[in-house]
């Protein structure tokens, strides 16, 4: 990234080679449709390009930067700007405060393909309307009284499967991972 | 503070996927500041396997030709601090798919062909206006000439009153003589003031080279009473005589006109046209 902010070409081609295919692919699992992915895949990384500067690394890694910039870009194409705003404001160009910079990127330790079987492996282990919650909450961008309205449940019970299916993929991340 | 592990863990999951809102947002947020290291934990967990969740996608190469548009975007940003300026419009352009860029483009031919259209109109327009003003301004100094012509008409009008309102005036009428039988002519002169108007008509048009000479023949002597020409010899004409050189009509044995030099001489020289003697 620091390269990057220094306009190194060469170093931002790598950063795309390297990121661009998972972003993209995070991209059309939230907007579902292609051409508007292409659009947004473009968008965050010339915003990459252009905000690389306002990076830092002490606040956290560059994947946490890139999907958390891409999930909101991607979020704020199927709902208004403004909604998500009123929600959970996650500024794009700086990483979450609290977030824990040593956290480890997910593409370094394992081969990025294996690592997502893993992932997916686990999502399907965990019960089917507590991976629902997660992904509507996560893909779609609801929030849990969103969610409980969409299914016709009670807010208490989406509260409930999201802890319970956040907790269960910990442990079933934390095995093999 | 929250109290309850549980309801942490509840908060903590719904805030690393996003979907706290309210009341609830901000106590959560509030919390994470004070965590103990055991929430601490609990937060970095659930942010860790939240961050793992785009790796569940199905993976998806994106064409190559966004990676080309981005690389042509970037690769036209001219300076980081021209960036900021031209950064959107950069942006957009690099956006657009070629499609859209074609309808771009034709979109901006059509307005460059407006324009230039419109451009050539306005010209026209300004070169229109510009004859309507040049006209405007011919027929307003000829529309000023006119009015000093009339000014001058009305100040000679005016003076040829002073001299017909005058209570005693003298008239001599002069006719035409061979040269000019059907001329005519006529004195009418204020002897007080010693002015005078001389009307003509019917005399033949003045040469470029010669003037009609008025004279006032004294006895046998003609003293030189001004020169005059004749612009419209079909038109009765009027001249102003200011200082008659006699006024006394008892003096006077005639009045003559002759055609003489421009600009008249000393003694006539020429043929007489018309002749008057007082009555």
């Amino acid at each position: 990234m620091k390269r990057i902010s220094k306009k190194d070409e060469k170093a931002f081609e790598t950063l795309y080679d390297l990121y661009s295919k998972l972003i993209y692919s995070l991209i059309v699992s939230v907007v579902k449709k292609q051409d508007e992915a292409e659009d947004v895949l473009q968008e965050i990384f010339l915003q990459v390009w252009e905000k690389a500067t306002t990076f830092e690394s002490t606040k956290g890694n560059v994947y946490a930067w890139m999907v958390t910039l891409a999930r909101n870009r991607a979020i704020d194409r199927i709902r208004s700007k403004d909604f998500r705003k009123q929600r959970q404001e996650v500024e794009d160009t700086e990483i979450d405060m609290m977030h824990n910079p040593t956290e480890k990127n997910p593409l370094d330790s394992l081969v990025v393909g294996e690592r997502a079987e893993i992932v997916k492996s686990a999502l399907q282990q965990i019960p089917t309307e507590q991976r629902e919650v997660i992904q509507i909450a996560y893909y779609g961008g609801y929030s849990q009284s969103e969610i409980a309205a969409k299914l016709n449940l009670p807010l208490g019970t989406v509260k409930t499967r999201m802890r319970q299916g956040m907790r269960k993929l910990q442990t079933l991340l934390r095995e093999q991972l | 503070m929250i109290t309850d592990k549980e309801r942490f863990e509840e908060l903590c999951s719904a805030y690393v996927l996003n979907a706290l809102e309210g009341e609830e947002l901000r106590e959560f947020q509030q919390d994470l500041i004070e965590a103990n290291p055991e929430r601490r934990n609990i937060y970095d967990e659930m942010r860790w396997v939240a961050l793992h969740l785009p790796l569940a996608s199905e993976f998806v190469e994106p064409p190559s030709y966004v990676k080309e548009n981005i690389l042509r975007a970037i690769q036209t940003q001219p300076s980081p601090r021209a960036e900021n300026m031209l950064g959107k419009a950069a942006k957009f352009f690099g956006l657009i798919k070629p499609q859209v860029a074609l309808a771009v483009s034709l979109a901006l031919l059509v307005i460059i062909v407006g324009l230039s259209y419109y451009t050539f109109f306005l010209r026209e327009v300004v070169r229109q206006r510009d004859q309507q003003l040049t006209a405007l301004q011919a027929d307003l100094s000829l529309q000023r000439q006119q009015f000093i012509a009339l000014q001058n008409e009305l100040t000679r009008k005016e003076e040829f009153l002073k001299i017909l309102q005058s209570p005693k005036i003298d008239v001599v009428i002069m006719g035409g003589l061979e040269i000019s039988p059907t001329g005519y002519g006529k004195i009418i002169w204020d002897p007080e003031r010693k002015s005078a108007i001389l009307q003509i008509s019917n005399l033949p048009p003045v040469p470029k080279d010669k003037d009609y000479q008025l004279w006032v023949i004294k006895g046998q002597k003609p003293v030189s009473a001004g020169v005059f020409s004749l612009t419209d010899p079909e038109k009765e004409s009027f001249f102003k005589i200011d200082q008659l050189v006699e006024a006394d009509k008892k003096v006077i044995s005639a009045f003559a006109v002759t055609l003489e030099p421009k600009g008249g001489v000393p003694q006539p020289t020429g043929k007489m046209y018309l002749l008057g003697k007082p009555s």
